[in-house]
């Protein structure tokens, strides 16, 4: 089936696509959900949301865009939704490190599940902002908008998140020698 | 900070910590566990059965309108032995009528018969004794003739006969009257024999003639025939004995007369039951009631009737009114079915939306925008902010409004309910079951965003039924203010059946109302 007739499917429905859509798209949402969201579980939980989000939503889809696009912005969104109206306590000393935006490590191997828990383990604000950022390509003014803050908010939080997980990397370089 | 951070940059293989994650994070990929996909599956199916189940509310209605059909036919089949108990009386007068009928005709038809016995005396004196059956039959030929009411030609023929003096012929002629005329012609030679027997006799016996035709000809059976033919035979005997056993005889006549009005008693109680019961006037059985009510809409569902994507969204339903006028008509003391005709409008609001300016193909699909390309639209909040970024939904220019902005979709619809009403308790003050449909015809409707400086009309929405229906269970409290005027209030809950043509939207809407009026009987 190609993907546009498994849409026209999952446009119907159909159980049967739905779970071919699953298949094909749950391993890179499952990604998504993970490094945005704190744990592992609170990850499915919100792949369970974006899928069904996705499978009522599907009409909408207007064959314009990229249809992992599409899906991808919901995911993000689903996750946002979750995160984005938990506050942050990080208003003072916002512009004293904003400009702190080069962070830079020894490049050595650290593994994947290491890299994902300190981003998870980051406080809610600063996950978003730098997941949004540094993994999915989003502007600070965009980042400003979904999340309902400032682009210098957005900017400092970047910049706080570096710092904790450069911190953590080290640590972990620390641990390792 | 800033020593550390120039001592790195010395340092070989530095990486730049955005990229270390990026390179990582970005592509890699996990398998969530098989219970995500076993909730998504299962939560989807449940959407689903929810659209599909028969709701709650569909059951509910639907007992209640076998029990309202219950009692109706119970009181029904209660109600027939009492009107078969009126009937039978009504039947009774109504034969008695007929008897009555009966005696004027015969009393007519015995001038006629007088008359024509006198023409058959004189024609006595000039035949031969001999020729008796023959004036019997010319006799019978009379009075068949009469029965039919020719008098002129019966004479005429009569008159004929006597100069042919062709007994035969007319024998012949008569054989499909075979039986009446062995009898009649008994009765004449009997006739012929007591000529000193007085005229008026002669008239009962006429009279009894008649009766006993004019119910052959009624009735048309052969079986009655020979019953009426033997005890005329009686008759004919017995009238050679004596007068007075005439007399009798004639009361038997009377009685067996009797006897086939009552057949015809029952055969005319059949016929004329329907009829009795349409006479029935009954008194007071009618009531009319002007009504207003607020009414409160809302959904059961979670989804929403506009668009999908607003099925998570805050929605509240709104008071408007209703009012009408309904007719009630009384089948028991208890039970009434009543009807009528009221306007409906009802109204809704979903929150949490953002609107846009953009290309009618980007637009909310169930709202008809009268062929405009550029349209206002709604869309869920957050969706706008998916546009900035380089999304599917090109094109749309987001509108800014002052607060929070609310699509308020107005119905109103015309109302003709058909609803039962039960009596629980029927006194002063009343307490009644009230079940049935509404059949709702749309009227106007709109969808219209509003905000708090802000209200613009998207449109018509598409996907209302032009003709739905509700199931309607309340209960009634009334209070007879005297005999001809009550006082009525009504909760009433009014689950709608097929408000929207497009069967996916899980919008299940109903809505509340508290009827008042002041029913008039009459």
């Amino acid at each position: 089936m190609t993907l546009d007739e498994l849409i026209i499917q999952c446009k119907k429905q159909d159980a049967k696509a739905q779970g071919e859509l699953y298949k094909r798209y749950s391993n890179i949402l499952f990604s998504i959900c993970l490094r945005y969201s704190p744990n592992y579980v609170e990850a499915e939980d919100s792949l369970q949301d974006a899928f069904i989000t996705i499978f009522n939503k599907i009409e909408q889809f207007k064959d314009k865009g990229s249809f992992e696009g599409w899906i991808k912005r919901i995911t993000v969104n689903t996750v946002l939704q979750k995160y984005r109206k938990q506050r942050v306590f990080d208003i003072e000393n916002e512009e004293q490190i904003a400009d702190e935006a080069e962070v830079e490590i020894d490049d050595i191997n650290i593994p994947l599940d290491y890299l994902l828990k300190i981003v998870q383990e980051l406080p809610d604000r600063y996950r978003l902002v730098f997941s949004m950022y540094v993994l999915d390509g989003y502007q600070h003014k965009e980042i400003g908008t979904m999340l309902g803050i400032s682009d210098g908010t957005s900017k400092s939080n970047l910049a706080r998140a570096r710092g904790i997980l450069k911190t953590k990397v080290e640590a972990y370089k620390e641990a390792n020698k | 900070m800033r020593f550390l951070l120039s001592q790195e940059l010395k340092m070989k293989n530095k990486k730049n910590i955005d990229e270390l994650f990026k390179e990582k994070l970005s592509s890699f990929e996990a398998t969530p566990s098989a219970d995500v996909w076993n909730n998504i599956q299962a939560k989807m199916k449940a959407e689903k059965e929810d659209r599909k189940v028969i709701p709650l509310w569909w059951k509910v209605a639907g007992v209640a309108a076998l029990l309202a059909l219950l009692f109706t036919i119970g009181s029904r089949v209660f109600d027939d032995s009492k009107t078969t108990e009126i009937v039978t009386e009504n039947t009774k007068e109504k034969t008695n009528t007929k008897n009555s009928n009966n005696t004027i005709t015969s009393s007519e038809n015995t001038v006629i018969a007088s008359e024509d016995e006198n023409k058959t005396e004189t024609l006595e004196k000039t035949t031969n004794a001999s020729d008796n059956n023959t004036k019997a039959n010319s006799n019978n030929d009379v009075f068949n003739k009469t029965s039919t009411s020719n008098d002129a030609i019966a004479v005429e023929e009569i008159k004929k006969r006597n100069t042919i003096k062709g007994t035969e012929k007319t024998s012949v002629e008569k054989k499909p009257r075979f039986k009446d005329n062995t009898i009649e012609s008994v009765k004449e030679t009997v006739v012929a024999t007591s000529t000193s027997e007085k005229l008026s006799e002669k008239e009962k016996e006429k009279e009894e003639k008649n009766i006993s035709k004019t119910s052959n000809d009624k009735l048309n059976t052969i079986d009655t025939n020979k019953t009426v033919d033997t005890e005329k035979v009686a008759v004919a005997i017995e009238e050679t004995s004596s007068e007075k056993e005439t007399n009798d005889v004639s009361n038997k006549t009377e009685a067996s007369k009797n006897k086939k009005s009552i057949y015809d008693a029952i055969e005319e109680s059949k016929t004329e039951e329907a009829v009795a019961k349409v006479d029935r006037t009954p008194d007071n059985r009618w009531d009319v009631t002007p009504n207003f009510a607020p009414v409160y809409y809302n959904s059961l569902g979670e989804g929403s009737s506009i668009d999908p994507s607003f099925a998570d969204n805050a929605q509240s339903g709104d008071v408007n009114f209703s009012y009408g006028v309904q007719v009630s008509y009384n089948i028991t003391d208890r039970l009434s079915v009543r009807s009528g005709v009221s306007n409906v409008d009802l109204s809704y609001a979903t929150g949490g939306i953002e609107l846009g300016t953009g290309p009618v193909s980007q637009a909310l699909r169930s709202v008809d925008y009268g062929g405009r390309q550029v349209v206002l639209t709604a869309f869920d909040n957050g969706t706008l902010m998916d546009v900035s970024s380089g999304d599917p939904f090109g094109g749309i220019t987001p509108k800014s409004t002052s607060g929070d902005v609310e699509l308020v979709q107005n119905i109103s619809y015309y109302e003709v309910p058909l609803e039962l009403k039960y009596a629980v308790l029927n006194k002063k003050f009343g307490v009644n079951l009230i079940g049935g449909l509404s059949t709702l015809f749309l009227g106007n409707n709109d969808i219209t965003a509003q905000a708090a400086n802000f209200s613009e009309t998207l449109g018509e929405a598409n996907n209302l039924s032009s003709v739905s229906f509700s199931t309607n269970v309340g209960i009634g409290f009334d209070y007879k203010i005297s005999r001809k005027f009550k006082f009525n209030i009504e909760p009433m809950f009014k689950y709608q059946l097929n408000p929207y043509t497009d069967s996916s939207v899980s919008f299940r809407p109903y809505y509340l109302g508290v009827y008042t009026g002041v029913s008039f009987k009459f």
